[in-house]
This record gives structure tokens, C-alpha cells and sequence, in this order.
């Protein structure tokens, strides 16, 4: 059945369980730290006892065995309650464990993979700085080899998780000559080891129970055991990684949109009761319709890329060979779903604060929050104008 | 039933109905349409979960699930083992339609016997049809002790005492296992499952026991079922919601007047 959609009722139980753990383990909490812009560390131990840090990664190395499939269902409810949730859970899995699963050798994933699918070690991904955003290939910070170390120097901005993680998945040049294929390696650096700072902590607009920080490398030494994949080889890494990501966040902003449809129906609904009709008048409906065919399009569209995600990451995890064409194709779809999901969550949270009006703007109703907290999903894992321009770049050379 | 029993056998009844937040009502006819509605666990039974799970964890408890249904049902029970439960074991009666509650009971009662228990822990009731009938009458039919709306177990060796619900009381009542209680609501520490037990939930082997192999003749079970001339909903009163408008002081006057009425 090519077209069947339907998740299974293994997962149909898993979404079922997150969304009755959330509705009252954590949406209670939600507003109070997103006020406090603080991390919220009842939520995050309690979620981490329910399983919640180890979705996709296989039993074997103390993951829950989900797959890509089951982290997004979770990505999606959690995403729908706290965007500033999701993004810590995601930093941690999608782009910090996953990798370390894919491409670790037995000994790195024995060493990190279960206590961070516990969530007792948390994970962070070091990728962008000052000078390299989605340019990943402009990387400044530096790894010489000093016998069996490498000495990191330099500076990442705007890592999510920073402040409370204890493992990160750095990037930095090996061989600057070599640019980004070739030159750039992955390290799994924890956050004692000597020389590694945590810096300055970011005021940002929206998700702000999510830590987002400055990490330093001032001589930072990494044991050449700690390089992930092989050396030269971060740039492969760094994209694979980044293309589960945007699959697995585009799932996370279908939860927004969700949530905004519910909103409006709400409201809707509530209105009708005080004998205001007004879903009676076309502007209103036109917000619900075209968010729910929005919605649709986008849900059937991201689960199908994520269903794609998982077999890719299955081939890697086991070493098989992959085709560059499959590659490339899993990359366009990532993109593809990472700037349609996120501007569809936009787009439905700001059609939700119109319908709302001085409501959704005033403080107490969590409209203004979701909308201040929606915009990060077109900026964050390459903002949606690096997509397109991954997408287009496909498209003129490939065709559709 | 064993003489000798190294780890306790708990036996969790779990009873599938359909989902009551799915169940729509036809406009015209006032049937229910049960069409597509999923099955989930009697909100009453998942106290027994968390009644089996604390005698899991405090007196090392094997505890199995046992539930009645057709095989659309399996996913129930799977829903059951994912809260932690060891094992499930499901009773297959698919081709005798809605069995009434006396035949339900001696068909579970039966399973009982080949699966062996200790202890017997069910719901007060069922959301669906409310009857309240199926714990007592398996007591009964395997003729041991029965005790409702238990709030409190200890079990020293094989001695039970609990402490249940008794009209406006709670009383205080021991017995010898085996036995079988039905649970008093929000009494347990509720239990979540967690993301780890799902996945192993749906890979573990569920028993299933046929009326064959319960030794039961198909045409003693037939003329026992349920026969449902009609499914309706209560009718609806219209309650519309009142905006007041006013001072503090003279609202809160006028709904201290209207909480007197009452």
C-alpha cells in the first residue's frame, strides 16, 4: 500500500501516551518558565524518566527504538504544548545523539548513547559561528593534532542547550586548505573536558525557557578517540545530521499549526455559545480553512519525508551503501518540509492572533507566546531562504 | 492454582470498550455509531493497572493482563502491557458476538484456572455498560473470597488485608489469597508508561486462549449473548453560559444568592 498514511498502533499508543504525559506533567509549567526564561528543569527531569530523550535510537544502546517515525509523533504533541521544549529535546536528539548513533563507532556509542538516551547527559550541536551561520562551510574554529589530542580554538554562537548540555557534537577545520569536504571534522566534546567554556547566554524573542548560548575553545583538548565519523569527514556528518533535523523540526511546527487550528476552533466555538457568530463570516473561515488544508498538505508531506529520513538513517547506522541520488533526494525533502511546515505554523498562529485580536496580543492567553515562539522555525537548522537555495540547487540540476 | 507460589500471581482484568470520546450519536436515529471508533481501556480497569503495578513493584508481583474480546482487542491489551505489566494473556471469543455479562465472567473465570493466580484485581465497573457484575460473579464462580472498592493491599505471606470503601467508611477486611478485589478509583499511585515499555509492549508474545481451549462448547455460549434493541444517548438539556456584569462586591453577592438556592 504505496499510499497508505496510517501510523501503526504501536505508534498511535506512543502518541497517545505523550500527549496525556504533557497535557499533565508539563503544560502546567509552561508559561511560568517561558515568563522566568528559565530552563525548565521539573519538566525536563520528569520527561526524561518517561523516555523522552532516547526516542529514535534502538534498544540496544538504551533508545526507546521509535525510529524517526516515533521522535517525530513526539516532536509533533511536544512542539503543540512548548515549542521551547521541543527545541531542547530536539538540539539533544535530533542533532547531538542521532549523529553519535550514525556514524560513533561500538565504543563512542556505548560510551554516550545510553545515559544520554536517559536523558542524564544532555546533548547539544556546535556547528554555526560568528562568521559561518547556514554557511556551514566558512568554519573559523580550528583542531590541531597534539599527539593523541586535538586542540580546539574558537567560537560558536547560538547553541541551543548550551549552558545545560554535557555532551556537544563540535565542528571544526582539520585542514582549512581541504575547504568544508575534507577539511572539516566532527568531535564529541563534554563539557569538562580541559579548555571548553560555556559564554554568554542569548535574550531572544521566543522560546525562552530553550538556553541558547556562546561555547568557547580556548585550547580545548579532545582525545582523538572523540573524533566522530573520520577525520575530514564533518562536513558529511554535519549535513546528514542536519537533514534528519529539519525532517524530524518540520514535524515539531506541524504541532504549532495544530495547536493554532484548535485555538481558533475554540474560539470559534466559544463565541458560539455567547450567541456571536462568527463562524458564520468568511474571514474566519477562510483563516480555519486554508490553515487546515495548509496543515494537511504539509502533515502528509512531512511524515512521508521523515519515512524516508528513517530509512536513510537505517542504511547509515548499518554501514550500507547509499546512493548519492538518495542522498540528495532525502536533503531536497528535508529542506522542502522544513520551510513548508514552519511557515505553515506562521502563518496559522498569526491568522490565530488576528482572529483573537487585542486577546492574542495581551499577555495571560498563550497566543502571543506561540507566535513570538513559531517565528525560530524558519531561522533555526539554515533558515528557510538556505533551504530554498538547497531546493532550487537540486531542482535545476536534477529536474523535479 | 498452585500450592506453592515462589512470586505472587496477580491477574489485572482489563475490559476493552469503545472509545467514549469517539462515540458519535446519529442525529435522527439516536443510535450510536460505533463504525471506526477505536477500543481503549475501561477508564475503571486502568486503576487496576496501577493497583497490579504497586503489588509489582512491592511485593515483586508477576502480573499478568487478561482481557476478553475479539482480536481488535490485542491492541488493548498491548496498551495495558505498555504501563509495565509481565504478561498478557487474551481470552478470543470472536465469533459469538456481544456475550452477556454472566457468560463473560465464566469464560474469564475458566481462563483463570489455566493461567493460575493469586490475587484477582478488577475494575468496580465498566464505563460502557455499567453493570459492576463481572468481579463478583467470577469470584463466585472460582468460589473465593471477593471484596469491593479496595483502597489499601498488604499481603504477608499468604495473608491478605485491605482497607476498601464501604458505603461513607473505610473498613478493614482480611482474608487468605486467593481472592479477588475490584478497585477503588484514584487509590494506587497512578502509573505513565514510559517510551522504553511501549516499544517492548508491541514486540512481546500474547497468549491467546480460545473457547476450545477452555474446553467450552461454542452452542453452551450461544444463546448467551446480549441481544441490544436500542443504544441512545440521554437527552440533552441546553445549558447556555450567563455573562455578568457588575462590581466585585454586588457579583459576588448575587452568586452567593444563587449558591444558596442549591
Amino acid at each position: 500500500m504505496p499510499f497508505d498514511f496510517s501510523f501503526t498502533k504501536e505508534q498511535e499508543c506512543f502518541r497517545e501516551f505523550v500527549k496525556e504525559f504533557l497535557e499533565n506533567e508539563v503544560v502546567p509549567y509552561v508559561g511560568k518558565y517561558d515568563k522566568l526564561e528559565k530552563v525548565p528543569t521539573v519538566t525536563i527531569k520528569k520527561l526524561a524518566k518517561a523516555g523522552f530523550f532516547g526516542v529514535p535510537i534502538p534498544e540496544k544502546y538504551g533508545g526507546a527504538g521509535f525510529g524517526e517515525i516515533g521522535y517525530s509523533i513526539m516532536l509533533e504533541e511536544l512542539a503543540r504544548v512548548d515549542n521551547a521544549h521541543a527545541t531542547i529535546i530536539g538540539a539533544h536528539t535530533g542533532i547531538c545523539l542521532v549523529p553519535i548513533w550514525l556514524f560513533g563507532n561500538e565504543e563512542q556509542r556505548e560510551k554516550y548513547l545510553p545515559s544520554m538516551c536517559k536523558g542524564e547527559k544532555i546533548g547539544a550541536f556546535g556547528l554555526t559561528e560568528p562568521e559561518a551561520g547556514s554557511d556551514a562551510a566558512n568554519i573559523q574554529t580550528t583542531a590541531e593534532k597534539d599527539g593523541g589530542e586535538y586542540v580546539l580554538n574558537g567560537t560558536k554562537m547560538f547553541i541551543s542547550n548550551g549552558e545545560i548540555a554535557d555532551v556537544f557534537l563540535v565542528f571544526a577545520a582539520t585542514n582549512k586548505a581541504l575547504g568544508a569536504r575534507g577539511g572539516i571534522t566532527a568531535f564529541i566534546v563534554e563539557k569538562d573536558f580541559p579548555g571548553f567554556k560555556v559564554g554568554v547566554k542569548e535574550k531572544k524573542m521566543g522560546i525562552r525557557a530553550a538556553p541558547t548560548n556562546e561555547i568557547v575553545f580556548d585550547n580545548c583538548r579532545v582525545p582523538e578517540e572523540n573524533v566522530l565519523g573520520k577525520v575530514g569527514y564533518g562536513f558529511i556528518v554535519a549535513l546528514t545530521a542536519l537533514d534528519g533535523g529539519r525532517a524530524t523540526l518540520s514535524a515539531g511546527t506541524l504541532g504549532g499549526t495544530r495547536w493554532a487550528i484548535e485555538k481558533m476552533i475554540e474560539y470559534v466555538k466559544l463565541n458560539d455559545k455567547l450567541d456571536r457568530k462568527i463562524g458564520d463570516k468568511e474571514m474566519v473561515q477562510w483563516f480555519i480553512a486554508n490553515s487546515a488544508i495548509e496543515y494537511e498538505a504539509a502533515r502528509h508531506l512531512v511524515y512521508q519525508t521523515v519515512a524516508m529520513v528513517e530509512q536513510y538513517f537505517h542504511k547509515i547506522a548499518n554501514k550500507e551503501k547509499v546512493s548519492r541520488a538518495f542522498r540528495e533526494k532525502v536533503s531536497r525533502y528535508s529542506a522542502m518540509v522544513k520551510a513548508l511546515s514552519s511557515e505553515t505554523a506562521s502563518r496559522a498562529i498569526e491568522r490565530t492572533l488576528q482572529l483573537y485580536s487585542s486577546l492574542g496580543y495581551t499577555e495571560g492567553l498563550p497566543v502571543e507566546k506561540a507566535f513570538r515562539d513559531s517565528i525560530i522555525g524558519e531561522i533555526y537548522e539554515g533558515t528557510n531562504e538556505i533551504q530554498r537555495w538547497i531546493i532550487a540547487r537540486d531542482i535545476v540540476e536534477r529536474g523535479l | 492454582m498452585r500450592e506453592v507460589s515462589e512470586k505472587m500471581k496477580v491477574v489485572a482484568c482489563i475490559k476493552p470498550i469503545y472509545n467514549p470520546e469517539k462515540v458519535k450519536v446519529h442525529k435522527r436515529t439516536e443510535t450510536l455509531l460505533l463504525d471506526d471508533v477505536p477500543l481503549t481501556i475501561n477508564p475503571y480497569d486502568k486503576f487496576v493497572i496501577d493497583a497490579a503495578l504497586y503489588l509489582q513493584k512491592e511485593i515483586n508481583a508477576h502480573v499478568i493482563a487478561l482481557c476478553l474480546g475479539n482480536p481488535e482487542a490485542e491492541n488493548v491489551l498491548r496498551k495495558a502491557l505498555s504501563f509495565g505489566i509481565n504478561e498478557g494473556v487474551m481470552v478470543n471469543a470472536p465469533s459469538l458476538g456481544e456475550l452477556n455479562s454472566l457468560s463473560q465472567s465464566y469464560l474469564l473465570s475458566e481462563a483463570m484456572k489455566k493461567i493460575g493466580f493469586d490475587l484477582i484485581l478488577c475494575g468496580k465497573t465498566s464505563q460502557d455498560y455499567r453493570s459492576g457484575l463481572t468481579g463478583p460473579q467470577m469470584a463466585e464462580l472460582l468460589n473465593i473470597p471477593f471484596i469491593p472498592n479496595v483502597k489499601e493491599i498488604r499481603i504477608e505471606k499468604r495473608e491478605l488485608t485491605v482497607k476498601a470503601k464501604f458505603q461513607d467508611q473505610i473498613i478493614q477486611v482480611s482474608t487468605h489469597l486467593p481472592a479477588l478485589l475490584t478497585i477503588q478509583e484514584n487509590s494506587f499511585p497512578k502509573r505513565y508508561q514510559t517510551s522504553w515499555e511501549i516499544h517492548k509492549a508491541y514486540k512481546k508474545e500474547i497468549k491467546v486462549l480460545t473457547v476450545k481451549d477452555l474446553n467450552i462448547k461454542e452452542e453452551a455460549l450461544r444463546e448467551a449473548v446480549t441481544k441490544v434493541k436500542k443504544k441512545f444517548l440521554p437527552s440533552e438539556t441546553k445549558k447556555r453560559p450567563q455573562i455578568l456584569e457588575g462590581k466585585p462586591k454586588q457579583l459576588a453577592h448575587y452568586l452567593l444568592k444563587q449558591l444558596e438556592k442549591y
